[in-house]
């Protein structure tokens, strides 16, 4: 038992603010595609340069720029409500799984050989010396048995749990790179265009002062202001998407919290049997600790193996321990010890999950005023207006 | 694994029937109905020929014979009892307000049979147009049975087919017949107006339906993700 080694939780870091301007370029994408967009920016220049500045097509060209990006935005700002739910959510089933936690603690704590004298002998009335405290003691291992078994079976579908939340996550992050990799996209085009549309205004203004005008105050502009919007959202998304990872990771760790708890239980109950037999030549029968064990080992692959090995050890130890009960307590710190390691992690990992719930809220408040604006441009949309930069899927 | 939303490949129970011409699928729908209008219409004049004059022949036995009288209303009722079956399994049942009030389970169907009756009213460049109209709103049909009205979605979908639609379409059969093909300010006809907003439509819906798959479709994928995390777990994975 002393060859276990220690239990260490990390607990993830809180995700820090994505500025919006080093949102860009966190998705990449391959140059065949890059080439392809620029071009595409190239063509709309081109075609909206060769325009009469004061026809209804050149105002309805630049009119398209106004939603630009438009519908990647609308995917993307609607999986951000998604990114809040699941760090709540999963705070939410971290106390479920917390509940059994210390549930089983104070089931563990009242057997707990060091809280009570088992060499004292036991007095009728405080008198008469009558029975064995020691006996008694392993008797309530019996009465305990079924209840830690239920409480462990609980834990495990704790575990599913949070196993079913993090697959959710891995969907959802596929999901959610799926519209950055869109956003991002947008925004090379929106570059593509800016700079373009730069180039070609400064080019017009000797020759066509008016034309420079109009595409600087309405194209340019337009761009522009997509650009900031393009950005913001791109920004929320890194950082839901972050944020998911966050979650995940804790999760994991919680996972393996909780099967160090559910393997130093069996351990120290399977312990309790063999020092019961060692002690008081007392056939401790838990029938249950089979069955918790083959449950137990069958969802912790990675800790069965260390289960059985343990085992052995434990029964070498209490049978040539000259003080079985000190193997006993053993066992029972190290209970106590994965325990502390798990509120310890939980305490820290909800700080990280608070402070990054509530960076994200911010965030997405801010992203909310551009999403409104991008409504109002899809009311447009809906009117019957072309998208030239409608990506394709 | 694959993206989990949006997969080209879900196609409705109704493609994978008869096919992917939505023409050919929308003209079977078409025969259908008018079969299954026929066949009501024939049985219930059947049931009720075979209801009345044996009630007529009954009540002449008891209340005694009615003469000259009873020769000529014994034919009026007949004649009244059919035309009025006939007037009501052929009468056009949907309006654009009465889809406007209907349940939204029930609002894709009724945009569909409306849609039809105005099919005669609309040009032939519109009918492809209306066919994967007809075979969107088949699909979209099953998907908002199980859809709350309240839902963004749900209101969505009752704008664009109790209002936008029926809108576009009424619209353009208020355009005198004369000028629908000419050029309107230079830019595009009517009639291509028409064609082009019933396309937009149609992808909206498209989107929509997308959108209402998505749910299920990711759903999906977790469950698999999770038998995957529980059950083959290589460390790695996890």
């Amino acid at each position: 038992m002393a060859s276990e080694s220690e239990l260490v939780l990390t607990p993830p870091a809180p995700i820090a603010v994505v500025e919006p301007e080093k949102a860009a370029g966190l998705v990449p994408l391959d140059d065949g595609q890059k080439s392809k967009l620029a071009q595409r920016a190239d063509d709309f220049i081109r075609d909206l340069v060769a325009l009469d500045a004061n026809s209804p097509e050149f105002g309805r060209r630049s009119e398209q720029l106004m939603h630009l990006g438009q519908r990647e935005i609308a995917e993307a700002a609607g999986q951000s409500n998604r990114f809040l739910e699941r760090p709540v959510k999963a705070m939410a089933s971290e106390s479920s799984v917390g509940n059994d936690l210390a549930e089983l603690r104070r089931t563990v704590e009242d057997l707990d050989p060091g809280k009570q004298d088992l060499f004292a002998k036991k007095r009728l009335f405080g008198l008469v010396p009558f029975g064995n405290k020691m006996r008694d003691y392993f008797d309530g291992y019996k009465s305990a048995q079924t209840h830690i078994g239920s409480i462990l079976t609980r834990l495990s579908s704790g575990k599913d749990e949070l196993l079913k939340d993090n697959a959710a996550i891995d969907v959802e992050r596929q999901a959610l790179w799926a519209a950055m990799q869109r956003l991002e996209q947008m925004i090379h085009i929106s570059r593509a265009l800016d700079s373009g549309l730069e180039a070609k205004t400064l080019e017009l203004e000797a020759s066509d002062p008016a034309k420079a005008k109009a595409v600087r105050e309405n194209a340019l502009f337009a761009v522009r202001q997509r650009s900031t919007d393009l950005l913001t959202q791109m920004a929320v998304s890194v950082q839901g998407y972050l944020a998911l990872d966050l979650v995940k990771k804790s999760n994991i760790e919680l996972m393996k919290g909780v099967d160090r708890a559910s393997t130093t239980t069996v351990a120290a109950l399977r312990t309790a049997v063999t020092v019961a037999q060692a002690m008081t030549n007392q056939r401790l029968v838990l029938n249950q600790i089979t069955a918790l064990n083959t449950t137990t080992a069958n969802i912790i692959e990675s800790t069965g193996s260390l289960l059985k090995n343990q085992t052995g050890e434990i029964h070498k130890q209490a049978a040539s321990s000259t003080v079985p009960v000190e193997t006993l307590q053993r066992a029972f710190q190290n209970i106590y010890q994965t325990m502390d390691a798990i509120d310890a992690f939980k305490s820290q990992a909800l700080t990280s999950m608070k402070t990054t719930v509530s960076v994200l809220h911010d965030e997405v408040e801010k992203s909310k005023g551009y999403i409104a604006r991008a409504e109002g441009a899809a009311q447009a949309l809906a009117q019957g207006e072309a998208e030239p930069f409608r990506l394709t899927e | 694994m694959k993206p989990p939303d949006g997969a080209p490949g879900e196609k409705s129970s109704a493609i994978r029937k008869w096919g992917s011409d939505p023409g050919y699928i929308a003209r079977r729908k078409r025969q259908r109905r008018l079969l299954k209008r026929v066949l009501t219409a024939a049985l219930a004049i059947m049931v009720s020929t075979f209801v009345i004059i044996p009630t007529m022949i009954a009540s002449g036995l008891l209340f005694g014979p009615r003469g000259v009288e009873g020769v000529l209303l014994a034919p009026l009722v007949l004649m009244l009892t059919w035309a009025a079956i006939l007037y009501l399994t052929f009468r056009r049942r949907v309006s654009p307000r009465s889809i406007v009030r209907s349940d939204l389970s029930r609002l894709p169907a009724q945009t569909e049979e409306w849609l039809e009756e105005q099919r005669r009213l609309l040009p032939s460049a519109a009918h492809t147009r209306l066919d994967s109209l007809a075979l969107r709103l088949t699909e979209l049909s099953q998907q908002v049975q199980t859809l709350d009205a309240a839902t963004p979605a749900g209101h969505e979908v009752r704008r664009l087919l109790g209002e936008e639609l029926p809108e576009l379409v009424r619209g353009y059969t208020k355009v005198p017949r004369a000028l629908a093909q000419q050029p309107l300010y230079g830019g595009p006809s009517p009639e291509q107006q028409l064609v082009e907003g019933l396309d937009t439509i149609e992808k909206q819906l498209g989107r929509v339906h997308e959108r209402l798959a998505s749910d299920d479709l990711k759903a999906f994928a977790t469950h698999q993700r999770y038998l995957e995390l529980k059950y083959d777990n290589d460390d790695e994975k996890k």
